[in-house]
């Protein structure tokens, strides 16, 4: 027995030194613009993210042991490849600020840093205090400005085009979902004001996705249910009366545990302004979605808390 | 036997951070929902606009039947008998979801307009219905100012 066991052990001790010699590679691309924000903000993200998230991977010699490393490997890659802090330049301003406000929402929701990275890691532990000081800063970030006459001049643009605007084919988006023309005949279930990017937006849902509200049979949502969002410009004035201004995009998510189980058993679908682009470069842009609405796992991966009409 | 499989089954959740799933009772909005007397989706009516007011704090979303949603959306300001609105309002709250984010929290009021003919002029049923039940409300003061405000409202743009 005893030997038995000694053989055992030497296996898995052979197994595990055999194993650190096969090893993803973790690259260290250049640093071609690094995040800009004030010291204690930055410090925060540096401390926490800048791992998985940043050229700059600095990893641990306990990092380094097969097999965790290929998960950590795995990390740094699936994570700069959403969120890079060290190509910052490569973003457009306006993508910077959105990418800065899902940051701090993932914290805000736990689902980032990493659970098992954070545990190892307890360096890397985001404290309320820290949260408070993210969030300052991206509220101090919000200007709203009345009477915008880019926001007017954008929606009157719009106004115009509508005229002399014909039906076209109806657009697909790049993963295969085609626009649905029909959602403005649906419920509403509710609205929301995004101070963070300045718009304002309805979401819409189809008689399975009202039907199931008044049953609460919400989480899952049933097989069938169609959300609808759709975005514009807020256009304020001086007395602080914000209506709609430019049309900015719609976006769908269709259930369907079947046909989309790869993304979650939703199909997520976006069209922009009045001439409905389809989003993204790829079908590939649903990973995106799909890592944006991750921390929202345990509510079927929807964010609206649905209002009962 | 059993014991030992509930405490292994107990601890794996623990460390797998597992935690139950939130019910319906907690992501319906319950503050913003309609008393089901209202019967708002028995009306069928399409979202004409929304709007926001930064001072009050407050969202609405404006509604019309097909003859109102028409008109608005024709940019025409021709009001014709058989037109329909509902006004609904709330007080904003912090989106528990998205910080960056105000959905609507207490609903504050519906107000419907009816359009009507008689002896072909145009007569405006205004009705204001106030709180979380929307019980009518009789008083009448400023109500020629809330059909206005109604009818003013542009509709936003769809593509
Ligand atoms: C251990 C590695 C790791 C650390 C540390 C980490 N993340 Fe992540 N992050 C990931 C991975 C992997 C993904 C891809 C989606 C997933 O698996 O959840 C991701 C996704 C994200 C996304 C979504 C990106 C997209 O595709 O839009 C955001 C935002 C994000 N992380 C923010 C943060 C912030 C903020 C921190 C620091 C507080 C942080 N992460 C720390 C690994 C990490």
């Amino acid at each position: 027995m005893k030997k038995f066991m000694f053989i055992a052990a030497s296996a898995i001790i052979i197994v595990l030194i055999s194993l650190q010699f096969f090893r993803p590679e973790i690259s260290h691309p250049p640093v071609t613009g690094d995040l800009q924000a004030p010291t204690n903000v930055k410090a925060i993200l540096v401390r926490a993210c800048y791992d998985c998230h940043s050229n700059q991977t600095n990893l641990r010699w306990y990092d380094q042991v097969q097999p965790v490393y290929w998960q950590v490997a795995e990390h740094v890659r699936q994570g700069r490849k959403g969120l890079n802090f060290s190509n910052w330049d490569k973003l457009s301003p306006m993508d910077r600020k959105g990418k800065l406000w899902e940051a701090v929402n993932q914290i805000e929701q736990g689902a980032m840093p990493i659970k098992s990275y954070a545990f190892v890691h307890t360096d890397a532990k985001v404290s309320k205090q820290d949260l408070e000081v993210l969030k300052n800063y991206l509220i101090g970030m919000v200007h709203e400005t009345p009477d915008d006459t880019a926001k007017i001049h954008a929606r009157n643009k719009q106004l115009q085009a509508k005229t002399n605007q014909t039906q076209q084919n109806l657009p697909e988006s790049l993963n295969g979902i085609t626009y649905i023309p029909d959602y403005n005949n649906w419920q509403v279930i509710s609205t929301s004001d995004r101070f963070d990017n300045g718009t304002m937006r309805v979401i819409y849902g189809n008689d399975v996705a009202v039907k199931a509200v008044k049953e609460h049979h919400i989480n899952p949502w049933p097989n069938g249910t169609i959300f609808a969002k759709a975005a514009w410009d807020k256009l304020e004035d001086k007395q602080g009366n914000v209506t709609t201004g430019a049309f900015k995009q719609v976006e769908f998510m269709i259930k369907d545990n079947v046909k989309y189980r790869t993304t979650n058993g939703w199909g997520f679908a976006r069209f922009k302004t009045p001439k409905l682009k389809p989003y993204g470069k790829d079908g590939m842009f649903t990973t995106e979605c799909i890592n944006c609405h991750k921390p929202m796992k345990d509510n079927d991966f929807v964010f609206t808390f649905p209002i009962k009409n | 036997m059993k014991v030992i499989f509930k405490i292994l089954l107990a601890s794996l959740a623990i460390f797998s951070g597992c935690k139950p799933s939130p019910g319906a009772d907690v992501l319906i909005n319950q503050k913003a929902s309609l008393p089901e007397s209202f019967k708002l989706s028995e009306l069928h009516q399409k979202v004409i606009t929304s709007f926001i007011n930064n001072r009050k704090h407050t969202t609405s979303i404006l509604y019309g039947n097909n003859q109102a949603y028409a008109a608005a959306n024709g940019g025409t300001s021709i009001r014709s008998s058989g037109q329909s609105f509902t006004l609904v309002t709330w007080q904003q709250q912090d989106d528990a979801h998205w910080f960056g984010a105000r959905i609507p929290g207490d609903l504050i009021s519906a107000e419907t307009l009816h359009l009507a003919d008689s002896c072909s002029r145009i007569i405006y049923h205004y009705q204001k219905f106030k709180g979380k039940e929307l019980a009518k409300l009789a008083d009448t003061t400023g109500n020629a100012a809330r059909v206005k405000f109604i009818l003013s409202q542009q509709a936003s743009i769809m593509p």
